[in-house]
């Protein structure tokens, strides 16, 4: 057991050094992919692989000539086109966003609300949420544009992997906030409206929970 | 309610595992200061940086290896620490964990928080040698009694005695009462 007391000045101390950059960029490629298969599975491989190949011939007799969704192409707009604002009756319009505002264990730290030429265009809040032992720091974006009509801040949004989760197709890009916290970027669309997360939090997958919000 | 950097480097670690290398940012910005001291203190400064680098190759590689009940402090600094010692005799150098080393980092500080740093360092200076290797084996690698003993080859309880009278000349040198 340390003195706390040590064990505080040491903290301080070590935090204090100044350390060299780019140390840890060499060792990124010898991070490993988890592999999902036990080692029990894995006796099955050769038979598996035999699978596969037997079902992708069939799935591609299968889909041959259908049409292939191709990526759509966008336009971007930017903060020169809009008219910014802070009038907080417009967060009603986003019925999760509501919900925050109302509920016990979350705060909307900020929002701020863009017009562009043609009406509604961006609602932006920050929102802060306690679920039990994990806190979530939230930017959350609402907007309203044409669907390839997008906010240039947020095109990286559309850098992520496209995932399913029950029907919603939507782009993830997983990373590390500044305090080391898993952040995730999180885009999908509904209803027309196109949604973007970036969540931090120490909770695993946080960015579910949103994606659950909206298409709920 | 904020997560405990030992809570925090437990879960970047197995999340290293799991295949997110960006996770190794976040081990070294909550952990960097302490594995470049350790470092330091085997190697010298001047080779610390190349140890850092292949202490991080060595946690990328075997973070499959570290189990959510371990201690992640001390899992990470004797990984440092093997790391600098293999450093020196791949170089064929000598050189021993070197308290002057050791705590000799306050120069690299911004000038606001050198002093605090470097009151901490002179109260360490004047430790007696086997006080020193205590606090270091405790406070830079995060070591159990029971690991210090076998490797200084003392009973644990003389560890312990040791370790309380180290840590309360320690708390004296830098004076505010020692809390006891």
């Amino acid at each position: 057991m340390k003195d706390q007391r040590l064990e505080k000045e040491f903290e301080e101390y070590f935090k204090g050094i100044n350390t060299p950059d780019d140390i840890t960029e060499g060792a990124k490629k010898y991070v490993k992919p988890k592999n999902k298969f036990s080692p029990w599975f894995l006796k099955l491989a050769p038979v598996a692989a035999s699978l596969v190949i037997v079902c992708a011939v069939t799935i591609t007799f299968a889909v041959r000539g259908a049409d292939r969704p191709t990526a759509p192409a966008y336009t971007f707009y930017t903060d020169a086109e809009l008219q910014k604002t802070e009038n907080a009756d417009l967060i009603s319009l986003v019925p999760f966003l509501k919900n925050f505002e109302l509920a016990d264990n979350a705060i909307i730290k900020g929002y701020e609300i863009s017009y562009n030429a043609s009406g509604l265009a961006l609602i932006k809040a920050d929102v802060s949420v306690q679920n039990g032992l994990h806190r979530d720091d939230t930017e959350i974006y609402v907007e309203f544009t044409e669907p390839n009509l997008i906010y240039d801040g947020l095109a990286e949004y559309y850098d992520g992997a496209a995932e399913n989760y029950r029907g919603a197709v939507y782009y993830l890009t997983r990373g590390i906030a500044d305090n080391g916290e898993p952040e995730y970027k999180l885009q999908t669309n509904f209803n027309g409206v196109k949604y973007y997360f970036c969540v931090t939090s120490t909770e695993e997958n946080a960015h579910i929970k949103y994606l659950e919000m909206v298409t709920k | 309610m904020t997560e405990r950097d030992d809570q925090k480097l437990n879960r970047l670690i197995l999340a290293v595992a799991d295949g997110y290398a960006d996770c190794l940012d976040g081990i070294y910005a909550v952990a960097g200061g302490r594995m470049f001291a350790v470092a330091a203190s085997v190697t010298g400064r001047e080779f610390a940086e190349d140890v850092l680098h292949e202490s991080f190759i060595k946690i990328a590689r075997f973070a499959g290896k570290y189990r959510p009940d371990m201690n992640p402090y001390g899992w990470l600094m004797k990984i440092v620490r093997n790391t600098a010692l293999d450093f020196l005799k791949a170089r064929k150098l000598r050189r021993e964990e070197s308290a002057e080393a050791m705590f000799a980092l306050a120069s690299d500080y911004s000038p606001e928080k050198r002093d605090n740093a470097l009151m901490l360092e002179q109260a360490i200076a004047k430790l007696d040698p086997g006080e020193r290797k205590i606090i270091y084996c405790v406070y830079y690698l995060d070591m159990t009694v029971r690991e210090i003993a076998a490797e200084l080859k003392m009973s644990k309880s003389a560890v312990q005695r040791a370790k309380d009278r180290a840590e309360k000349n320690l708390k004296s040198l830098l004076g505010g009462g020692t809390e006891d």
